[in-house]
Parts: C-alpha cells; structure tokens; sequence
C-alpha cells in the first residue's frame, strides 16, 4: 500500500476527509480485502489507545482560581504585613523602627561594672559550703587537747 | 442567550470579577482534564490548570478576540504543559542504564492510584498505552493526544498549536506508525521512534 492511501485511510479513520473522497474511499474498502484489512488495523489500533477518564476540577477550585486571579497573591511574595496604602506602610514602618529602637536601647551596657563586681566578690555556694566544712574542724580540735 | 467567552473575557478585562468565575467554571473540567492527561499527574494538572486560567485574567485586557477561546485556551494550556515537562526532563534526567520503571514519564497513567471499579484488563491496557505514547517524540504526542483523547480536529490542533494541518496529519501519521513499531517490536527496541 503506498503512502499516500496509508494516510488516506487515517483521514476517514479521524473524520478528516471530505464528502466525497470519503464515499471514494469507503467504495474502495469494499473491492479491496487487503485495504479493507489494513484499515481495519489502523482502526483496532486506535481504538485500543485507551487511557482513563481523569476526574474533573475538585470542588472549590473556581473560588481558588479567582481568588488568587484577583487578589494578585501570585505576583509575588508578600508579607503578609504588608500594606497596600501609603499610610499604612508608613505605619508599619514606624512600628519597625520603634520596634529596632527599643531593642537597641535594651541592648546597651548600663552599670555593668557594679553588677560584674558582686558577681566576683560574692563566694559561690559550694565555695562557703567547703570553707564551712575544711577551717573551723580542725580549730576545734586542737582546742580540745589538754 | 449566555455571554460568549470572548465577551466574558472582555468584561473581565474591566474588572468584572463576575464574568471571570463564569468563564473559569465554563472551561475548568476541559482544562484540568487536558492537563492531567499531558502531565499525567493530579496536583501537577490542577497548579497548571490554575497558572494558565490566572495568565488569562491578567492578560484579558491585551487579548484580541479571533477563532474559538477555547483553542485559545488550549493554546496556552499545551504550551504551558509542554514548558513543565521539558522542565521536569531535565530535573529527572537519568543516565543511561537506568532502570526506565523507576523514572517518572511523562504521560503515565492519569490516575496513578488503581480504581477499584477497573478490571485489571482495563489497567494493563491503559499501561500499555502510556508506555507506547511515552516512547513517541514530544511533538507526535502532544498531536496523539489531542486528537484521539481530547477528540480536537486536525483544524482545531493546527490552531491549538499553530501549526498547519498538513504538519498535524504528518505528525499522526508518524506517531500511527511508531505506534505500530511498538507493537511488532520487543519493549526493549520500542525506544527507536521516527521523529
């Protein structure tokens, strides 16, 4: 069979030919067993092409669409303090700096020297606990021989 | 008599949120199902379906109403499709020797989880089917699969990815007879397809 008919015949197959050349060809079939048998291939070969039917959009899906469509949320990460107003991202800003500037302030060193001083001074304690036990033993004993 | 898409497009284009959810539910089944079918994954197909249906709101006011919207849609949903599998190709790229059961196709079965209700039969046929539409060329599967499983003529497929008809009767053409290589040949030779 040559090429030309070979492709004749997955036009009928599809749909694809005009009225005419469509009864041309289906006369042809019926006079010629082995055209009859190639299209009959071509046809059991595409209806065998079988894949499952995929299920349709999942409920609430046109709500996610338009929501994301008008709300612009794919543009672009956002924070979601992020203001769209003028006056509201001057706000914000504020806030932040407020906010950086009250931790800075709470971050400076004040009378760390009186504080680290106490710290040294101070016996932890274990140390007045080991002093207590060591010292005033051996005073004690050696008052108490004659 | 209800809006045409074109005229629903046009109203979202100033603003009326309205007409676009009308549009989106007109068109989200079709859309979700062409997806799925050239992605071959659920969630991969709804993102899509999603990306694609949001390009056209925020395009709506530069689009110019010519032929069916839905091969418009279509258009940029192959498009889009095709963009993700290329994509996925080069992130799952296996060296050769690799066993192919372990790497991901790009058309594998669209429900991956077995459906009780389908015999087994069923689902041997539709392996069978996605490895032989696996092995074809990108270009004769995207044709395959939109004429045989979106039922799209050749002229809507010419349209849809704007080419001739002629290129879209050539492609079948070549993707039919790869298909019957396939099936004449051993699965391991099946990789050997015409472009």
């Amino acid at each position: 069979m040559d090429y030309k008919t070979e492709r004749e015949l997955m036009r009928l197959l599809h749909g694809e030919l005009s009225a005419a050349a469509s009864k041309r060809l289906q006369q042809q079939l019926q006079q010629d067993s082995t055209l009859q048998e190639a299209y009959q291939r071509l046809q059991r070969q595409w209806q065998g092409l079988e894949l499952p039917e995929p299920e349709a959009a999942p409920p609430g899906f046109v709500t996610r669409v338009v929501t994301r469509a008008t709300g612009r949320a794919d543009e672009g990460w956002v924070p979601v303090w992020w203001s769209r107003t003028l006056a509201g991202r001057v706000a914000t800003a504020a806030v932040l700096a407020g906010g950086i500037a009250l931790g800075a302030m709470l971050a400076l060193p004040r009378e760390t020297e009186a504080w680290t001083d106490y710290v040294t001074t101070e016996p932890t304690m274990a140390e007045s606990y080991l002093a207590a036990l060591e010292e005033p033993e051996l005073e004690l004993w050696e008052e108490d021989q004659p | 008599m209800p809006d045409s898409d074109w005229s629903l497009l046009t109203r979202t284009a100033e603003g009326d949120e309205e007409a676009f959810r009308i549009l989106v539910e007109r068109h989200q089944d079709r859309l979700v199902r062409l997806c799925q079918r050239l992605l071959g994954d659920r969630e991969e197909a709804l993102d899509a379906a999603q990306e694609v249906l949001i390009k056209t709101y925020r395009k709506a006011a530069t689009l110019q109403p010519k032929g069916e919207f839905f091969t418009w849609l279509y258009r940029v949903a192959t498009n889009h499709c095709l963009n993700r599998m290329r994509r996925r190709k080069i992130v799952r790229f296996l060296p050769l020797g690799e066993n192919r059961d372990e790497v991901t196709p790009a058309l594998e079965p669209v429900d991956a989880a077995p459906r009780p209700d389908a015999s087994l039969e069923s689902r041997e046929r539709w392996a069978a089917t996605r490895r032989a539409i696996d092995d074809l060329p990108e270009n004769q599967r995207t044709v395959l699969v939109l004429a045989k499983f979106e039922r799209l003529s050749y002229r809507q497929i010419a349209e849809t990815l704007g080419i001739t008809e002629g290129a879209v009767e050539s492609r079948l053409f070549r993707a039919m007879r790869n298909l019957t290589k396939a099936q004449e040949s051993p699965p391991s030779g099946v990789s050997q397809s015409e472009a």
